[in-house]
């Protein structure tokens, strides 16, 4: 087991090492530059000038040594570089966007889980039934309704129409709110992004749960339980559940990707302040280190998902034995 | 029952592909106007006998874009599947069949590419090298090919152990013949249960990439692209037929591929209990 996990890390650790070096090349080896995005419109620099700008952040040198720069800072002193659009560390401009991101990644991963999980079971248990239908047709319309226009409809409803919820950003601009007030406000304008990217999310989740659920319920321990007499509930959340979840593990895990990227569509809708909205900015501006550490630092936060999901699979289901 | 109700959805979301396909297909003779011949004194016109679905921001006929935008978000949900089934069926075949390092290889190229973030690469892509249609298929493309390739290797893995394979080798059968014309056949049904689920999954990526300005550009129309136009609040208050309509061809398109993909499956694995 801990061979299985120290081998995972391992290879979680090279594969951020190939998406470092693929990121690296990609962005250079693309038409345009930092300092020619900043100063071609700006009258009066000299082609002398540009070039000492350029030499002042290394965009000078060949390509290889500028990745054995970046990835030595970054491996021995954990240093991300400058923006440089911002002329600030890349590290704190991730900081300050990252909560903003988390928050709405969480909050929509945890809503849909304790919405898809009663749904899928009650699914399963009840298969065929009106309730079976009406939700398999949510989830499919779930899965197949692009973000932006589910966004759209609910910024047309509850913004425009009703007027009862803020259509834009974490907060309302230039608010003095303090204490419950500044968390009314909080939770207003956190209603719709996280509706948003928890519904396509939700969709997935029942349909897993529900397939998951179905298996379990055909397996001889459920029968056994049911012909000692308990009550379906108790059958159903307390012995098929417990093993109708383990799947589901595995899911939350790999859907951090989806959700993370997810997220990036959810923030462009609604001008939420992320990681997302940093990264469009950055290649708009082809800033190089702040792209290249946003990119890698999602993807480590990915692969930190999917190690954790693999972990927590060990806790919850005890026949596992990885080698 | 419920089998009935699966295919009659699959039923419904084949016609409705068959009907969309074609009016792509037929938009110059369904349509009088020009795809980008814009008008100023025709801006914003509410929905009319003249314009069916009324015209958008620039006085473009938006009927007419969304035929022409058809053609384009279904090609690019079909070459971009295309594209990845092909490169998955090589790589997973190439993996079930050779086994060892060859199979370590490959898979784990293929963990690689699973947990990259998507769009954070596509959008850097796109991007650093000017949106156009053929690298939005290109992106997809390459980006997804390790879900069919993870599925052909574990069907060729057990396919591989079946008497029939014996019998293919002691006839000397070359391995390429092997692998597509015993192997492959066997395997058939998965992968286009998967490549159909796919092509919905492609059509809805490609209208977030053209939405964000990062997939289609205009003045070729696309399904997302059109869909931009509501990020402005005024169009998005007043002009409901500017968005809306896009919106729901995303929508049913999608949803009627997932229907077909899903009666497929059912078709395919009379086994499943669903």
């Amino acid at each position: 087991m801990f061979k299985y996990f120290a081998r995972r890390i391992l290879i979680s650790i090279m594969v951020l090492f190939i998406i470092s070096i693929a990121f690296f090349f990609l962005i250079h080896l693309a038409p345009g530059d930092p300092i020619d995005a900043m100063y071609t419109n700006i009258p009066g620099m000299t082609q002398e000038q540009l070039d000492a700008k350029k030499a002042a952040i290394g965009l000078d040198k060949p390509i290889i040594v500028q990745y054995g720069i970046y990835i030595r800072n970054l491996v021995l002193r954990g240093d991300f570089g400058e923006s440089i659009q911002f002329k600030r560390p890349v590290l704190d401009l991730i900081r300050e966007r990252l909560w903003n991101t988390f928050a709405l990644v969480f909050a929509a991963m945890a809503i849909s889980m304790l919405l898809a999980v009663p749904i899928g079971v009650t699914s399963a248990v009840k298969k065929n039934s009106a309730f079976d239908y009406i939700f398999t047709s949510v989830a499919f319309v779930g899965l197949s309704i692009p973000s932006f226009f589910f966004g759209f409809l609910l910024i047309k409803l509850f913004a425009v129409d009703l007027q009862i919820l803020p259509a834009a950003g974490v907060q309302t601009p230039g608010n003095m709110f303090t204490g419950a007030a500044m968390l009314a406000d909080r939770l207003k304008h956190f209603v719709m992004p996280v509706s948003v990217l928890a519904f396509i999310n939700m969709a997935s989740y029942t349909r897993y749960v529900r397939s998951s659920i179905s298996d379990v319920i055909k397996q001889d321990y459920i029968r056994t339980a049911r012909s000692k007499g308990l009550v379906q509930r108790i059958v159903v959340y307390r012995h098929a559940l417990r093993n109708g979840l383990i799947p589901i593990v595995t899911i939350l895990g790999s859907s951090l990707a989806t959700i993370f990227s997810g997220s990036l569509i959810t923030e462009n809708i609604f001008s939420w302040p992320g990681l997302g909205r940093l990264i469009y900015g950055a290649i708009m501006a082809r800033d190089y280190f702040l792209l290249m550490g946003v990119n890698i630092f999602t993807a480590f936060l990915v692969l930190l998902g999917q190690l954790i999901a693999d972990a927590m699979l060990v806790l919850v289901d005890p026949r596992i034995k990885y080698n | 029952m419920n089998r009935f109700f699966k295919n009659k959805m699959a039923i419904v979301g084949l016609a409705v592909i068959l009907l969309f396909t074609a009016a792509a297909l037929l938009a110059p003779i369904l349509t009088p106007h020009d795809r980008d011949s814009y008008n100023m004194a025709q801006r914003y016109a509410p929905p009319s006998a003249r314009n069916l679905l009324g015209t958008d921001p620039m006085g473009r006929d938006v009927f007419t874009r969304l035929l022409y935008a058809g053609r384009i978000s279904l090609m690019v949900g079909v070459l971009s599947s295309a594209i990845s089934a092909s490169i998955g069926i090589v790589a997973g075949s190439l993996a079930g069949f050779y086994g060892k390092w060859l199979d370590i290889a490959i898979m784990r190229v293929a963990d690689v590419f699973s947990s990259l973030p998507f769009y954070m690469i596509a959008i850097t892509v796109m991007a650093l090298f000017e949106p156009s249609v053929r690298g939005t298929v290109a992106v997809m493309g390459i980006l997804w090919w390790t879900d069919s390739a993870r599925l052909l290797r574990s069907q060729i893995l057990s396919l591989r152990e079946r008497e029939f394979m014996e019998a293919t080798t002691a006839l000397g059968i070359s391995d390429i013949k092997k692998i597509t014309q015993h192997l492959l056949p066997n395997a058939f049904g998965p992968i286009i249960v998967s490549v159909t689920l796919n092509i919905a999954n492609a059509i809805l990526t490609e209208s977030a990439l053209s939405y964000l300005g990062l997939g289609i550009r205009i003045p070729i129309p696309s399904w997302g692209n059109m869909l931009s136009d509501a990020q402005n609040m005024f169009v998005l208050q007043n002009y409901w037929w500017i968005w809306i309509s896009p919106g729901l061809c995303i929508l049913f398109t999608v949803m009627s591929i997932n229907f077909i993909g899903e009666g497929l499956r059912d078709a395919l694995d009379p086994n499943l209990d669903r």
